[in-house]
């Protein structure tokens, strides 16, 4: 028993992954309805597929073909699971190649959330956006003239499994248009035509069908998007985006006439594009938007509860033909974009945002600056992308350079706006690199200003000026010496008070005799100044009065201590401490008036 | 993304920036200008290099923070 089971399911696993490859042709399309938006200058199409399982067993995927004509067109294709109309779950779509099969198609297995059952039924509803398909028709258009388009594809739905029922409504920027395929039954009903129900279509049927009509919606191309993201822990990321617009619709014939633009502002120039939305995240601030020449200031910025919206104007009308290079950046703050566990990082943004509705970019540059110092990056796209590769980008403050990694990817629309992933680790320690290689440079220039006011290039030496500044230098030291005496004698006094206060003699009189032997000690050095140099004599005899105050203040000093240091009590006590301290201040004040001439 | 990720925040808030850069920056440069006239108003026997250092130290420190937050605070988010 348990033998076959292991058979079993040995042989179930061979064949299903034999069937990646092979085509299920018990799979049966019940009804195709397929709707074509043709509003913009992209076709966007909807297909709901309601399929069926006839055979006996449980297919995990079906294929979507593409035919050979429109493949090379297609910029998106997103497959969902649909129930009464709400989706149960996206699924996942893979390009891959069929043996046998029609080797020009280009086939996409999109695979089930759970194996499809015997008989029963579900249903897939694939989206496809196809860039460069209407080609305008006429090719030139005058200024004033409408713009018309030609839309030719294959009517049928192209698969290679036998359909039902079909039908496919077409919807068109408007009500004019020119001329239509008759494939009947067809239908039109103001700007929506419908053709079909077509019944027991044969897989691989085609029937080229073409559609003529005026279609005045800007038809963008962005060329190139180089979009810049820098990362900083100090609380931002800035963002910058450099892109390369032209209208890719029918060329201008003839000059432009500004005449003719301004004189009618709303009907004139239909295909003309005078500007367009962009549409930012919420908390981007400081917005800018230049080219070469510097700010465009026909912008206007509109902050709204849950985006930022910008109105780009460029310089010029753009017609048929004409193009335009501009840079818009902006900032945002981190704690939108930037996650942290511990030295781990993770920043998750947009791999492309929005540049203007139905966009269509033909090639994009992402490029991620991380902080200095990130390592172990790994990059997770949304989407596979074409090239991927690091390097190192030097900018403010940067020593080893902060790593750049730069993501290309060709032929994107709106529906590629997705998030993308980068996780790298970063020592906060690194943070102090930038505050450091600052403080370095203040110091240094302190360090060479040290050093040259410590270097003589004098041929010749002054003894004069040499003598001055010797002089300078001892008269400085004496007044120090002096300075120091008098912050002694005001300890004293304070001692003195702290005495009369709690009564302390022993503690008192050795702190007097502490500070005694202190001023002793000055008055050596003082001594030592005085024998050791040579004064002139206005200073020797400025020096000589601010020794003689300075003996006088002593004698003050030791009068005060005597005062309160008595074990008899004075009668007259309070005015001869007055006295005292009134000298004493007069002293002071002469000394400090000295030592500042000095 | 690893799961229980948490934020990134900076670690100065950003609305501070400004009073920092004055601030700090102010400071740096009034003892900038105290070692100036130090340097000029001393001779090669008076100036004392332990002093001179510590000036410099100091102002430089206060200089660096100050003209990171100055940077920071203009745009250039080094």
């Amino acid at each position: 028993m348990r033998l076959l089971i292991t058979f079993l399911y040995v042989f179930m696993v061979v064949k299903l992954s034999l069937a990646t490859d092979t085509l299920d042709s018990d799979i049966k399309n019940v009804d195709i309805d397929v709707f074509v938006d043709l509003t913009s200058h992209l076709a966007q199409i909807t297909s709901t597929i309601k399929l069926t399982n006839e055979g006996i067993h449980s297919p995990q995927a079906f294929h979507f073909a593409l035919d050979p004509y429109i493949s090379s067109k297609l910029s998106f294709i997103g497959a969902k699971e649909v129930e009464d109309d709400t989706d149960i779950a996206v699924l996942n779509v893979e390009g891959t190649t069929i043996d046998n099969e029609h080797k020009d198609a280009k086939f996409y297995r999109i695979n089930f959330s759970k194996p499809l059952k015997p008989r029963a039924t579900i249903t897939i509803v694939v989206e496809t956006v196809y860039s460069d398909s209407m080609s305008p028709l006429p090719k030139q258009v005058q200024q004033d003239d409408n713009q018309l388009v030609k839309y030719t594809a294959n009517l049928y739905h192209y698969t290679p499994y036998h359909t039902t029922s079909a039908v496919v409504t077409i919807k068109v920027a408007s009500k004019n248009v020119e001329s239509y395929s008759q494939i009947r039954p067809v239908n039109v009903n103001e700007d929506t035509i419908t053709y079909g129900p077509f019944n027991d279509l044969s897989p691989y049927k085609k029937q080229k069908f073409s559609l003529h009509f005026e279609n005045n919606s800007p038809f963008l191309t962005t060329w190139r998007l180089d979009r810049w993201i820098e990362v900083s822990h100090w609380g931002n990321i800035a963002v910058e985006e450099k892109l390369h617009i032209q209208h890719t619709g029918a060329i201008l014939k003839g000059s432009f006439s500004r005449y003719e633009y301004q004189k009618n502002p709303y009907g004139g120039s239909p295909s003309a594009i005078r500007s367009f939305r962009t549409v930012l995240p919420a908390s981007a601030t400081d917005v800018y938007y230049r080219d070469e020449i510097g700010n465009i200031s026909t912008s206007h910025l509109q902050e709204l509860q849950e985006s930022v919206e910008v109105e780009i104007r460029p310089r010029f009308p753009l017609f048929g033909g004409w193009q335009t290079r501009y840079t818009i950046g902006y900032n945002l703050p981190s704690y939108e974009y930037l996650y942290q566990l511990g030295s781990q990082y993770a920043l998750k943004m947009r791999f492309m945002d929005h540049v203007y509705d139905n966009q269509f970019v033909d090639e994009i540059v992402l490029s991620i600056v991380l902080p200095e110092g990130s390592q172990d990056i790994k990059f997770d796209p949304p989407y596979p992308v074409d090239s991927e590769s690091t390097s190192l980008h030097y900018t403010y403050l940067d020593t080893i350079g902060r790593p750049l990694l730069t993501i290309t990817k060709r032929n994107l629309v709106e529906n590629h706006i997705e998030d993308f992933t980068i996780s790298y680790s970063f020592n906060s320690i690194m943070l102090l690199q930038e505050p450091l290689l600052l403080f370095t440079a203040f110091f240094l220039v302190f360090v060479v200003v040290i050093i040259s006011v410590r270097l003589d290039f004098s041929i010749v030496e002054d003894q004069d000026a040499l003598a001055k500044m010797q002089l300078k230098a001892v008269r400085e030291d004496y007044c120090y010496l002096f300075e120091k005496k008098l912050s002694l004698s005001k300890k004293i006094i304070t001692n003195i008070d702290k005495f009369r206060a709690n009564k302390d003699r022993q503690a008192f009189k050795s702190v007097k005799n502490q500070l005694e032997t202190d001023r002793k000690h000055i008055n050596n050095k003082i001594a030592v100044i005085e024998k050791e140099n040579k004064f002139p004599p206005d200073i020797a005899s400025k020096m000589a009065e601010l020794s003689q105050k300075d003996n006088l203040l002593k004698q003050n000093l030791e009068q005060t201590v005597s005062l309160f240091d008595r074990p008899a009590k004075i009668s007259n006590i309070q005015s001869q401490e007055d006295k005292l301290t009134r000298e004493r201040e007069e002293l002071t004040n002469q000394m400090r008036m000295l030592l500042s001439v000095l | 993304m690893e799961k229980g990720m948490l934020r990134h925040t900076s670690p100065v808030n950003p609305l501070v920036y400004p009073y920092l850069a004055v601030a700090l920056t102010f400071f740096g440069v009034f003892l900038l200008a105290y070692f100036f006239v130090y340097e000029v108003t001393s001779n090669k026997f008076t100036r004392s290099l332990l002093k001179e250092l510590m000036i410099g130290l100091v102002s430089s420190v206060f200089l660096a923070s100050g003209v990171l937050f100055l940077l920071l605070w203009v745009g250039i988010y080094v």
